[in-house]
């Protein structure tokens, strides 16, 4: 477990610093990749973006085998109107057992965006478990440049898209990618429809929703829901594939931007998805912020 | 902590059982290998008590097709026939269980091995009988010794413990208690003579040496229904799993021949007042029952220092019930007394067979925060859909609408969350409960999840994809 925290000035700062901490923290770098595991990320960025795409494997050339469709980052317009303005902070937090790298950053005080990669913790012995999760996203080949990454985070911003409203119904791209081979599937997309429209979907936020629904009313603390990666499987069925055991979503009511909660023996830090705001949203896209639902963060930090 | 399963053959058998294994009694039993066994396996945790040398059990193989898979007879010399044991299972009948354990040379038919309670030498020809390790009983071998025969039939005995040491004397036709044990020496037609002796084995209950065991405050056996049936009442106090904590978890029967119910009734408290009703407990809820019959019934017990919890088959019917304190969402601080109850109906007087419902689902009463009691539900069996606050999409993503299945053929088990209906709060989780998926599996089959075995119980007699859940047997 690592823990690292500091200011970056541009994407392309940003990137050197998440590759050095990866790095430092037992990543190999070859190229644009990083990798550890079964897990590898290509890594690129432009004055516009930062973003990684997640892979199974790598060639003689240092490219991706077995590439997921999207790439998945932090979008310097990620909001309209809402252009990162220098510097912004980052916290980078690197865990095992699964092995994940979380980058979380804020900007113009009080926005959030992530971008996180990794493997989940798998329930059973269905092959991949590979993800990566980020607060916007893009479609084309990262070697030829992400330009078509969203200049406005509409939909799925949050981890694994929690946070905003009906995750990606309106969004083809979905808002992380995870693999996993159930039912001669490979890579599957984060979204809202995931049982009932395409078998090729996932949700892992889904539940963590339903329990999240109210602050304890007697002290106005939250629950820390676990990260539940559910399938749609044929026959109108679903099945839990695994957990992340490194994070649990949270409401942020009564939470500070950034705090640290300690919760018996294990500290958390906790951030909102995109903005904390009081407003309860219904069933409603295109907010500029996260309502009160963030997300917790295994921390050991100082 | 620990569990125990079985068969027994009644309510009243199965409360007796849930009293001792819960108070955390030792065990007692020793076993012997033929001596012409082929096989060198080994026969372990033998639990014969209370036992005696009133009955002497023989496990014989009988099948030895499958090498570590044998199966065996298992006679007891008064029970007679009982069921039949495969090696490597845990054998946990209500009068014997035990462990046999495969060694490098298979058993093969004719491999015997032999249980008794307490061995006897000397002349005389009376028993030891209904030896019961208490809960303060240790591992040790204890020495019953007659040291003065000079009147017959109330002969005097030492009791020396090998660990404990010499305690009281014991005489001959009276029921004999110390800190460890109890047991009663009965003549028979030959006198008993000086330097007799009966040697038997203790062994600490599971629950007493985890400092998990419960404290017995109240059993009462004594009172009687209206047909003369016996109206069990105990009232147990359980250390917490911080073992600081008083947890009340109390067991009262309540049953009919005319009406033909034998039911067995959960209820918690928060505090102990000697002198009062079960009813007039402090903080009392109660009334959760477990329906029964006065006939076998096959048993999963599952008790740590905070929780009880129950599942039995009731011919076809599979009851649950749970009492103790729930994990919550909270510090100790916080939420200091996290305690619920539930069960398959409130009505006391519900036949095994009529319909009932799932508390896992809904129906648990949990003590709130400020010490009033609600009536909760349990995720993910049962979804809250009148909400409208994020993701009103989901909710129309139900359990009910799509069930979960298996996952490659695993089974992955889910927390059962305790919420309040009215308020959308999630309360914490049940200790050792887990949703199951029902897909393609059946009752009492088993799923390995942490290193635990979960075995799936049905909600009554359902067969549905909602309708399993998994215990802990831990």
């Amino acid at each position: 477990m690592a823990y690292q925290t500091g200011t970056f000035t541009s994407m392309s700062d940003l990137r050197a610093t998440l590759e050095s901490f990866a790095t430092t923290n037992g990543w190999t770098q070859a190229g644009s990749l990083l990798y550890k595991g079964s897990v590898y990320v290509e890594v690129a960025d432009t004055v516009s973006y930062l973003s990684v795409k997640v892979g199974l494997g790598k060639d003689g050339s240092n490219q991706l085998t077995t590439p997921s469709s999207f790439t998945r980052g932090i979008a310097v317009s990620g909001f309209a109107g809402q252009t990162i303005s220098y510097p912004g902070n980052y916290h980078l937090i690197s865990l095992s057992s699964p092995d994940n790298i979380f980058l979380v950053v804020n900007y113009n005080v009080t926005y959030w965006q992530h971008l996180a990669f990794g493997v989940v913790r798998k329930y059973g012995t269905w092959g991949g478990g590979e993800y990566a999760s980020g607060s916007s996203h893009g479609t084309q080949d990262s070697s030829v440049g992400l330009s078509t990454v969203m200049s406005t985070i509409d939909a799925g911003c949050g981890y694994f898209a929690q946070g905003e409203a009906n995750f990606d119904t309106g969004n083809a791209a979905g808002s992380a990618d995870l693999y996993c081979d159930l039912d001669g599937e490979g890579w599957r997309l984060n979204r809202s429809d995931f049982l009932s429209i395409n078998y090729s979907r996932f949700s892992g936020s889904a539940q963590a929703v339903m329990l999240l629904q109210s602050l304890m009313t007697w002290n106005d603390q939250t629950m820390l829901a676990p990260v539940y990666f559910e399938v749609g499987r044929t026959g109108g069925f679903r099945s839990f594939v695994g957990d992340m055991p490194h994070v649990r979503y949270i409401r942020v009511d009564n939470i500070d931007d950034g705090e640290i909660i300690t919760v018996g023996s294990q500290d958390w830090i906790c951030f909102p998805h995109l903005r904390k705001s009081p407003t309860i949203v219904e069933n409603q896209n295109s907010s500029n912020h996260s309502s009160v639902m963030g997300w917790a963060i295994k921390y050991d930090g100082p | 902590m620990a569990y125990k399963v079985g068969v027994c053959t009644g309510h009243y058998e199965l409360f007796e059982i849930i009293r001792r294994f819960a108070k955390g009694h030792g065990t007692t039993g020793t076993g012997t290998a033929g001596g012409g066994n082929t096989g060198n396996g080994t026969i372990g945790s033998i639990d014969l008590s209370p036992a005696g040398t009133n009955e002497t059990w023989t496990v014989a193989c009988i099948d030895d097709t499958t090498a570590g898979e044998e199966l065996w007879s298992v006679t007891g010399s008064v029970t007679g026939s009982l069921d039949q044991y495969t090696t490597g299972n845990v054998y946990d009948q209500t009068d014997i269980g035990f462990v046999i354990t495969a060694g490098g040379t298979d058993f093969v038919v004719g491999d015997e091995f032999t249980l008794t309670g307490a061995t006897f030498t000397g002349t005389g020809n009376g028993t030891i009988d209904s030896i019961d390790p208490t809960p303060s009983a240790v591992a040790e071998t204890w020495t019953v010794a007659c040291t003065d025969a000079s009147t017959p039939g109330s002969e005097v005995w030492s009791v020396t413990g090998s660990v404990s040491g010499a305690q009281a004397s014991a005489t001959t036709g009276v029921a004999y208690t110390n800190t460890y044990v109890e047991f009663s020496i009965t003549a028979g037609g030959t006198n008993f003579a000086v330097s007799d002796q009966f040697v038997f084995d203790t062994d600490q209950g599971t629950l007493s040496a985890a400092g998990q065991a419960w404290v017995e405050e109240r059993y009462d056996d004594a009172t009687l229904d209206g047909e003369g049936l016996q109206d069990l009442e105990l009232i147990l106090r359980g250390p917490g799993l911080s073992g600081t904590e008083q947890i009340w978890a109390s067991f009262t029967t309540n049953q009919s021949v005319t009406s033909d119910y034998y039911n067995m009734i959960l209820h918690t408290h928060i505090g102990y007042v000697s002198s009062n009703a079960l009813v007039d407990q402090p903080g009392y809820i109660g009334d959760r029952v477990i329906p029964m019959w006065n006939a076998t019934i096959r048993y999963w017990l599952c008790v740590n220092g905070q929780r009880i919890a129950i599942a039995c088959k009731v011919e076809t019917h599979y009851m649950s019930g749970y009492v103790g304190k729930f994990n919550p969402y909270a510090t100790p601080n916080q939420y200091p007394y996290a305690i619920t109850v539930g069960a398959m109906t409130t009505t006391t007087t519900l036949r095994y067979s009529s319909s009932s419902s799932f508390p896992y689902d809904d129906g648990m009463a949990v003590r709130k925060v400020d010490g009033t009691w609600g009536t909760f539900k349990g995720w993910p069996y049962n979804q809250q859909t009148t909400i409208t606050f994020y993701y009103q999409g989901l909710f129309g993503q139900l359990f009910t609408t799509y069930p979960a299945k298996d996952t490659g053929g695993d089974y992955p088990l889910l927390p059962l969350v305790l919420y309040n209906p009215t308020t959308l709060e999630s309360y914490g989780e049940l200790d050792g409960i887990f949703y199951a998926p029902g897909f393609n599996s059946a009752v009492e089959n088993t799923v390995v999840a942490e290193s635990k075995t979960h075995v799936k119980i049905a909600n009554n007699q359902g067969t549905g994809f909602n309708s399993y859940y998994g215990l802990r047997l831990d």
